[in-house]
């Protein structure tokens, strides 16, 4: 497994370019099933979830091509099965995603069922009975979610949680769906507008995304668009936070300012000056030391639960006390032990993780759990003394587009040992 | 029309020119069969390429394929570095047998 050293104690500087949003690639990687005719991806950002999705769609038949600018081409009118099988399933959840689009222009699915989450519980239960309200005939058999259906049909959908996967599949089902289907409690991220966006420039009619209530009148066909990924707005939070971490000035471009509003207000709490453009975003800690913040997790628009983690480790270097409080996983603070190997004050009571900030952590061998958790134990390597080595790596490459040239961009002292 | 053609260049090498991808693949993977069982190892020189996408890629892994079945050894050269990055995005860069100018 790689590894990251990472030699802190260097403020950051510079220009930094975002990717494509992984969790709006997904899903709409997943749609290309619903097209008539060949559709083109761009921004896509080069990560392992990308290429297991595309390992997926061409397992099925579907044929893929990337160009030189790596834009996804996707002809889904040469599929030959419609199945996502467990050795792919198990190792991204979001494999899930073709399950509505197969089953809705197909008329037929068989999707393994994911295995466990390190983060906690995310059912799939909510797609099956969103399904099955659509007039799908679905057995969960030998670990399979097999369904079938002649054309699914317009129904209203009331999700007992909000779930953004789970919003998706249906909302994707229900384009091609005999008359109008209502999803309400529906999650209002802005992943999943920018999937209604792309499925509207294919012909859909969806109105209410980013709303708790979406509305989508079925139509008989779907054709490919070319459509570009909205950027990602945890990457851009990612790298705005090691900049204020570090006592840095950076520029963040090809991003969104409006998707990050909420963390920059607490950039802003923490001391950073900001500015903005229509795709750039510059922060400046004018070298000085953060202050603490509190930051109380919760589904969009409110503080993102990706960004948990990296606003840990902003505190445990930042003036004073901060709270943070997460509200929408189980056990998603199993970075808290690794900073606290490191020397941060941080004492966990139930959801909630008290930071009492220190001048400066020391570096230590540290392993990460998950994808957010090793983006914070990057950024907590950045102020570290000495050479922090991050193990497990393979979490944060899930998520985060070159994140070690990216930071070696900004002047971060960062290498990657190969296994 | 898209065109690709593979033509044998004086120090032996075969050098491909035009696009290297999915509207010619097909074209070059046929243009090419008749290069594997000649008992002799090959370069290709990929410097007279004006583009390329993953299936360019593909052709490349299946000449390498028909290569290693024959015994014989198959190297690539000058290849643009928009290919190599595909190559990188798919895991595939550490398989590419690449020769050196």
């Amino acid at each position: 497994m790689d590894k990251l050293i990472i030699t802190g104690g260097t403020s950051l500087s510079g220009e930094v370019r975002i990717a494509g949003a992984k969790n709006a690639a997904l899903p709409i990687l997943a749609a290309t099933l619903l097209a008539d005719s060949p559709m083109t991806i761009g921004n896509v950002p080069h990560l392992h979830d990308i290429t297991t999705t595309m390992g997926l769609l061409g397992r099925m038949g579907v044929q893929l091509v990337v160009d030189e600018r790596m834009r996804i081409e996707v002809d889904a009118n040469t599929i030959t099965n419609y199945s996502a099988p467990y050795e792919l399933v198990k190792t991204m959840r979001a494999s899930i995603l073709v399950l509505g689009p197969l089953l809705s222009r197909f008329g037929q699915a068989d999707v393994s069922l994911p295995g466990g989450c390190a983060i906690g519980s995310r059912p799939v239960n909510l797609h099956i009975d969103g399904l099955r309200a659509m007039g799908a005939e679905i057995q969960v058999e030998n670990g399979y979610i097999r369904s079938q259906a002649r054309r699914l049909k317009g129904a209203r959908l009331i999700m007992d949680i909000v779930t953004v996967t789970g919003t998706e599949n249906l909302m994707m089902a229900a384009t091609l769906a005999d008359g109008e289907t209502i999803i309400e409690n529906a999650a209002r991220e802005p992943e999943v507008v920018d999937l209604a966006n792309c499925l509207n420039k294919m012909g859909a009619k969806i109105t209410g995304a980013g709303s708790d209530s979406i509305r989508i009148e079925g139509v008989e066909r779907l054709s490919g668009t070319d459509y570009n990924v909205l950027p990602d707005r945890i990457e851009t939070g990612t790298y705005l936070v090691a900049a204020a971490i570090t006592g840095g000035k950076i520029k963040v471009r090809d991003t969104d300012p409006s998707l990050v509003d909420v963390i920059l207000q607490k950039l802003r709490e923490a001391g950073a000056v900001i500015e903005t453009g229509k795709d750039w975003i510059t922060l400046d800690m004018q070298g000085k030391r953060p202050k603490s913040v509190d930051v109380h997790t919760a589904p969009y628009p409110a503080f993102p639960t990706d960004m948990q983690a990296q606003f840990t480790a902003l505190n445990a270097i930042a003036e004073g006390v901060g709270i943070i409080t997460e509200n929408v996983f189980e056990n998603r603070f199993m970075h808290v032990q690794e900073m606290q190997r490191m020397g941060a004050n941080i004492k966990l009571e139930g959801n909630t993780a008290i930071i009492s900030g220190i001048d400066q952590l020391t570096a230590a061998p540290v392993m990460a759990t998950d994808l957010r958790a090793s983006a914070s134990l990057v950024l907590a390597g950045l102020v570290a003394k000495g050479e922090t080595m991050v193990d497990r790596i393979y979490h944060i490459d899930r998520g985060y587009d070159c994140i070690e040239e990216k930071l070696a961009g900004l002047g971060a002292c960062i290498r990657r040992i190969p296994n | 029309m898209n065109q690709a053609t593979l033509s044998r260049s004086g120090d032996g090498r075969l050098t491909i020119s035009g696009e290297f991808g999915f509207a010619t693949a097909s074209s070059l993977l046929t243009q090419g069969a008749k290069l594997v069982n000649q008992g002799q190892d090959l370069t290709i020189d990929l410097s007279g390429v004006t583009s390329s996408d993953s299936a360019g890629l593909a052709l490349m892994l299946e000449w390498m394929d028909q290569f290693r079945a024959a015994g014989q050894q198959l190297h690539f050269l000058n290849v643009p570095e928009s290919l190599l990055e595909i190559a990188r995005v798919s895991n595939l860069a550490d398989l590419l047998p690449l020769a050196k100018n």
